[in-house]
């Protein structure tokens, strides 16, 4: 009785082993592919997803209060004050630029849902998120690396984002590339909104 | 439209160029005309390098039967992801002051060589070097540039 217990309780334990197995791989290749969100027919938990920018924003903001900090202009509340806001503005900026992407792809003419769409502008964040971080490893080492890392990763959050939408609108050349410039202006205005509140 | 789409890819190059000249000018230790010819010229350069290497190599493929004409992109609507790029690097310059255009145009290099690699399939099927190449030549070109820009700056 007692060696049955155990062996379903071993079974229970595998499955549940393999289950979050499945989900980190799920996850993972959502995160390294994010415009295949755009075509899942399931209902994404975008206000999940949009952690992901807020938590690479955040390390972008820390890196530029470290490297003010570091040529004396900031003291750590204020480096404090910025990180927060980076964590803060980041989720609601990337989810507001969703949900505006949402409207003008629909008002084109495109079937895409809210949510599929603010998921994979969220998870075109990954990218973004390693630069920062790899960013951030510099500036530990007393580099003033913030400039530097942000850009890259802003540009290689646009990429996926060019991809997706060029692959809803393939008849379309010029789209693509407007509404990535759109979605770019628009992260690099909030990145501006964000030092003209903390600074 | 491939005229269109050449004018524009041109443009790009002469803008990256004259923004470069200003910083080059202003804050580095050679003159204008330097950061702009020389930013001209190997921007230029690494485009009709990738852009002939990517045709070639996709026509050879479809001669070979290795793959169907309809599986390639236009090269030119790759290099396209670069407007966006132009456009926040000029934002940056003139609103942010982020005088930083070598980075912009660095990272153009390497995520279009990638583009164009992936466009040839990289990461499907087998890997080969011939679908690599604009990849490697891309991450090649933008460590080449970073170097020109320390001589510059």
């Amino acid at each position: 009785m007692g060696y049955i217990m155990d062996e379903n309780t071993s079974q229970t334990t595998n499955h549940k082993e393999d289950s979050i197995l499945k989900k980190i791989k799920y996850m993972l290749l959502f995160a390294l592919n994010p415009m295949a969100v755009l075509k899942e027919e399931k209902i994404h938990k975008w206000y999940l997803h949009l952690i992901l920018p807020a938590v690479g924003w955040m390390i972008f903001f820390l890196q530029v209060g470290l490297d003010k900090n570091r040529n004396g202009y900031f003291a750590t509340g204020k480096i404090i004050l910025l990180t927060s806001m980076g964590l803060i503005i980041g989720y609601i900026a990337v989810g507001l630029i969703g949900a505006l992407l949402t409207l003008i792809l629909a008002s084109l003419g495109k079937k895409t849902r809210l949510d599929q769409v603010i998921s994979s502008i969220a998870l075109s964040h990954t990218y973004m998120t390693f630069s920062v971080i790899l960013g951030l490893i510099y500036n530990l080492f007393g580099y003033n690396s913030a400039a530097t890392f942000g850009i890259t990763g802003l540009l290689c959050t646009l990429l996926p984002i060019y991809a997706g939408i060029r692959s809803l609108s393939k008849r379309s050349t010029f789209l693509a590339p407007i509404l990535a410039t759109v979605v770019g202006v628009l992260l690099l205005a909030s990145w501006q909104l964000i030092m003209y509140i903390s600074f | 439209m491939p005229k269109l789409k050449l004018i524009i890819i041109t443009t790009i190059f002469t803008v990256f160029a004259f923004f470069m000249g200003l910083q080059v000018s202003r804050y580095g230790m050679r003159s204008f005309f330097t950061g702009f010819f020389i930013t001209l010229l190997f921007g230029l350069t690494v485009f009709l390098l990738q852009t002939i290497y990517y045709i070639m190599t996709s026509k050879k493929f479809v001669n070979d039967g290795y793959s169907n004409i309809d599986d390639y992109q236009s090269p030119l609507d790759i290099w396209l992801i670069a407007i966006p790029f132009t456009v926040l690097m000029i934002l940056s310059y003139v609103w942010l002051h982020w005088y930083m255009v070598q980075i912009y145009y660095c990272t153009m290099f390497a995520l279009i060589g990638m583009l164009l690699g992936n466009g040839l399939g990289r990461g499907a099927k087998r890997w080969s070097i011939r679908k690599s190449l604009p990849f490697f030549f891309g991450v090649v070109a933008s460590t080449l540039f970073s170097l020109i820009m320390d001589w510059m700056i």
